[in-house]
């Protein structure tokens, strides 16, 4: 037999002529019937005399050591979450194997970092939950490299800060500001006059995070942008800094709107302050520096939605100071104020925002004593406070008797984070064990149900699972069945790390 | 009988819903009137309808049946309750095999008798011999037609240029085929099917083109001259021209005793049929040995053997010079599969190549070859992704496989040291299959998405 490369040399050579067919290659190939014996040939010749080539090449070695696995049980739930591709569910079941010291095993490893390298948010501890073998796969195969913004900041920031396009110099900052914020401040003044009012404004956003004083000089500088957009961002980042000079001067305009009077009524009666509100009769142009927007929106009057602008940015403590009172009796001292509304709204905006547990709690009450209940601004109450808090201030609002089955749903859902086995408990024990009828109502049962699925204690399962039983006159649901599977197979997954 | 766990169960599923259906009814709270005997397991499942459906399955196998309509095969009930049994055995209490439990069991023990009585049978079964002869004669003048046929196509084809050729609509080549279907001359329709997705399937097309083109001249100076052949090799042609073989040819041969591992498993879909391929290798014979199953349309394949399967048994070829495809004629329980592959099975990049040469010697027109490479590991050089042996011999990876999760289940659970690497060659390039042995430890299917 001849040696195989002539074989493939041949081959080779045979195809180019059958590409441009006979009747154009040519006499040289005589008849078909011979071109396609010469062909028949060198094909057989080729494949039974193919002789490999020697590589000596390695990959690099995957790391020895790692993590134990996971349990098989554990396992082959994994498997099964990547088949529904249930990103909440993967993100849990990584954090349940991060916590109990094991990893994913290998050969699910490449099925998971395609999974995660296709997510918009890429939990980090999904990649983590691979133990260094994960580190390994990214390594071969760079689609599944972590994005930069969740390792730590990569080497050539600086040069990338420079040069790079946007979303990568925001990825950098993004990282940056996470591992040094003074550093990160200082790369976004490094290039400052030569960003576009865009650019700057994304990179304002950025430094929002890990704030501190030591950004304020840069930050009121740029109150004087030639931008809107950044003067605005700038004013955002310096209302939600405590100490800052704009939340002192908003401060001090506050202090003008807010009127004590301490009427004695008798001599048995305490002397019990009433709370007026002054709205400024002007806009001052001084205001527009420190981001107040002089433009009402619609249906809102100008003098109080300049009070609200200024109420929102100032120091809580205020209040407390000048009246004496908690945040409890201040609320019940505006009751009779004409700008009750509008007060709370920004008493609402600054609570969420400085996450003050006293103040949210009362104003969560006030919100529920309102029908219907106002659950946008609640839920910007709960998100800042912490999850004790939060559970806590929920479980009040949602024991409020004036509330009916699917509102009770509606307020647990604030809790977007994992509930705590108590807190699940009591909020399963709040609802009422009776049938949801109307359509909308059944429609907002099923969307809170899915919501609670995810983040309810798995240890709650059986009332999760009696509560929606006795929601529906028959059989639940397939939404609600689903529901109540996603809970159960969530409490066999915590079981199987700890078997 | 190995125990069953909830792994072993899932691996019989055929595709990843059904196993994440199986799961979700892989609890007692699912099922009413549960109950097991020595051989079988049975339950009752609420489904969407009036009537719980019946699942049953007979442990020895396992085999299933549900009276549900699934066409998945096995069902998500048989699966559950599969699951169920597996995760505590004592949730089915033992008791007697009601009617429709009993009466299937004692059905599918008939009926495994009397394929032995086939068996037996076969070798003494009168012969209408002058009606099978007439049939015969027809088909072969139908087929040379096809032939005659398919000879001026393939002339004009290499007249007119693979060039000229890919401008073709794709109902031209069908039209080319099917004519060849007509004459009883399915495996030509395949040669000329193969080409037509040839010709636009990117760099080094032409090559594979005419390599193909050579395979099917081959094939047609065989076919022209079919009476001067030996007998078995003539077998073989008509084979490769589209004769279907018949069950009873194999049984007809001397049975094969070994313990056998199915070294793999891929399943082939078009819009026609699915195919099963699974590959067996003796331990004792050293032989190989394929297992064709096909399902028309939708219908499920049975797969009766797993992939990395380990059974005593005795296997049938089909008469051929090179007797590869053959049937199960008897087996043993499946037997623990070993957690280091067997040595005798395994061989070098160049031992393995050699046993391809002499296999294409005996049958040109051999599709692939199953290769069991020891001490093999993936490797990564600019042209492309390799299997490379002890000897640092290699062999190139298909690019279908390199482009998918597959190749990166393969380096992930080798992590990049030598294992038993199981690949199907076809004379240019590997496909892996399975893995056997490595870091990752026991048997690897690489042709589905989990590991069983």
């Amino acid at each position: 037999m001849n040696e195989s490369p002539s074989a493939r040399h041949r081959l080779r050579l045979l195809a180019a002529a059958a590409t441009i067919g006979l009747d154009r290659a040519g006499e040289s190939h005589g008849h078909p019937d011979a071109f396609l014996t010469q062909a028949a040939t060198a094909a057989l010749q080729a494949r039974a005399g193919w002789r490999p080539a020697t590589h000596a090449g390695r990959l690099p070695a995957a790391p020895t050591a790692d993590q134990p696995l996971a349990p098989a049980a554990a396992r082959a739930t994994l498997r099964r979450l990547l088949d529904i591709a249930d990103p909440d569910l993967i993100e849990e079941w990584a954090q349940l194997a991060i916590k109990h010291g094991v990893r994913a095993d290998g050969p699910v490893a490449p099925v998971v970092l395609e999974w995660w390298a296709e997510q918009t948010r890429r939990a980090p501890a999904v990649f983590e939950m691979l133990g260094r073998t994960g580190e390994w796969l990214s390594t071969l195969n760079p689609e599944w490299r972590r994005p930069a913004a969740t390792v730590a900041v990569p080497d050539g920031a600086d040069e990338i800060w420079a040069a790079g396009r946007t979303p990568e110099r925001i990825a950098v900052l993004t990282s940056v500001r996470r591992a040094d914020p003074a550093r990160a401040r200082a790369l976004v003044e490094s290039t400052w006059p030569q960003d576009g009012a865009a650019e700057r404004k994304a990179f304002l956003e950025v430094l929002f995070d890990h704030r501190s004083l030591a950004d304020e000089p840069f930050l009121e500088a740029a109150l004087d942008d030639r931008s809107k957009q950044v003067r605005r961002q700038a004013a955002t980042t310096l209302a939600a800094l405590p100490g800052s000079g704009l939340r002192q001067r908003m401060t001090e305009r506050a202090a003008a709107i807010i009127g004590v009077t301490h009427a004695s009524r008798g001599l048995l009666r305490r002397a019990q302050p009433q709370v007026t509100l002054t709205p400024p009769l002007q806009f001052d142009p001084a205001w527009d520096r420190d981001g107040v927007e002089e433009r009402p929106p619609a249906g809102v009057g100008p003098r109080a939605w300049w009070m609200r602008q200024i109420l929102a940015a100032s120091d809580l403590a205020l209040w407390e100071h000048r009246t004496g009172l908690d945040p409890e009796g201040i609320l019940s001292a505006l009751q009779e104020s004409e700008f009750v509304g509008d007060a709370r709204l920004a008493l609402a905006d600054a609570a969420s925002r400085a996450g003050n547990a006293a103040w949210s709690l009362a104003l969560a009450r006030r919100l529920v004593a309102d029908t219907p209940v106002d659950l946008a601004t609640l839920s910007a109450l709960v998100r800042g406070l912490t999850s004790t808090d939060r559970e806590r201030v929920c479980l009040e609002v949602a024991d409020q008797p004036q509330l009916g089955t699917v509102e009770r749903w509606a307020v647990f859902t604030l809790i977007d984070d994992e509930w705590s086995p108590e807190f699940s408990r009591r909020a399963m024990a709040l609802v009422p064990r009776q049938p949801v009828r109307e359509p909308r109502d059944l429609l907002a049962l099923v969307r809170a149900a899915d919501a609670v699925s995810r983040r309810i204690a798995p240890q709650a399962v059986d009332a999760f699972d009696q509560v929606l039983a006795s929601s529906t006159d028959g059989p639940p649901s397939d939404s609600l069945s689903r529901s109540i599977e996603r809970v159960r197979l969530r409490a066999d997954m915590h079981k199987e790390f700890t078997s | 009988m190995p125990e069953w766990t909830s792994e072993r169960v899932l691996a019989l599923a055929p595709d990843p819903s059904s196993a994440s259906a199986g799961q979700s009814l892989a609890n007692t709270r699912k099922w009413s009137a549960l109950g097991r005997s020595d051989r079988a397991i049975w339950g009752l499942c609420q489904g969407s309808g009036k009537t719980p459906y019946q699942s049953r399955v007979d442990l020895a196998e396992p085999a299933f049946k549900c009276s549900c309509p699934s066409r998945k095969f096995p069902c998500k009930h048989g699966l559950g309750l599969l699951l169920v049994f597996a995760k505590d055995a004592a949730s089915l209490p033992v008791g007697d095999e009601p009617d429709w439990v009993a009466e299937w069991i004692d059905g599918r023990s008939e009926r495994a008798q009397k394929t032995l009585e086939r068996t037996a049978a076969v070798a003494e079964k009168p012969v209408d011999v002058e009606s099978q002869t007439k049939r015969a004669a027809q088909r072969e003048a139908r087929v040379r037609d096809g032939v005659t046929g398919c000879r001026m196509w393939l002339e004009d084809l290499v007249r007119r240029g693979l060039a000229a050729a890919q401008a073709d609509s794709s109902a031209d080549w069908e039209r080319a085929a099917a004519r060849l279907v007509d004459a009883q001359a399915s495996g030509l329709a395949s040669y000329v099917r193969r080409i037509a997705g040839t010709v636009s399937s990117g760099s080094g097309w032409d090559v594979r083109a005419t390599d193909l083109i050579g395979q099917l001249h081959l094939l047609l100076c065989a076919a022209e001259r079919l009476d001067d052949l030996p007998a078995d090799l003539a077998g073989d042609v008509r084979v490769a021209l589209g004769r279907s073989q018949s069950r009873d040819e194999a049984l007809g041969s001397e049975g094969v005793e070994d313990r056998w591992t199915a070294i793999g498993q891929v399943i082939e879909e078009d819009e026609r049929f699915r195919v099963a391929r699974t590959w067996l290798a003796g331990h004792r014979t050293k032989r190989r040995a394929l297992i064709l199953e096909f399902a028309a349309g939708g219908q499920p394949l049975e797969r009766a053997i797993a992939a990395g399967a380990v059974f005593e048994g005795e296997l049938r070829f089909y008469p051929s010079r090179l007797p590869l495809r053959a049937i199960v004629a008897a087996r043993s329980d499946a037997l623990p599969a070993p957690s280091e592959p067997a040595p005798p099975l395994s061989e070098t990049v160049d031992e393995g190549l050699g046993r391809y040469a002499e296999a294409l010697a005996s049958n040109p027109w051999l599709t692939r070859w199953p290769l069991v490479l020891s001490q093999a590991r993936p490797l990564r050089e600019d042209a492309g992704w390799l299997i490379v042996d002890d000897d640092d011999r290699g062999l190139p990876l298909r690019g279908s496989f390199t482009q998918g999760l597959q190749l990166w289940r393969l380096v992930a659970a080798t992590g990049g040291s030598p294992a038993t690497i199981v690949i199907e060659w076809n004379g240019t390039s590997a496909l892996p299959i399975a893995l056997l042995g490595g870091a990752h430890g026991g048997f690897l299917d690489l042709a589905s998405r989990w590991p069983a």
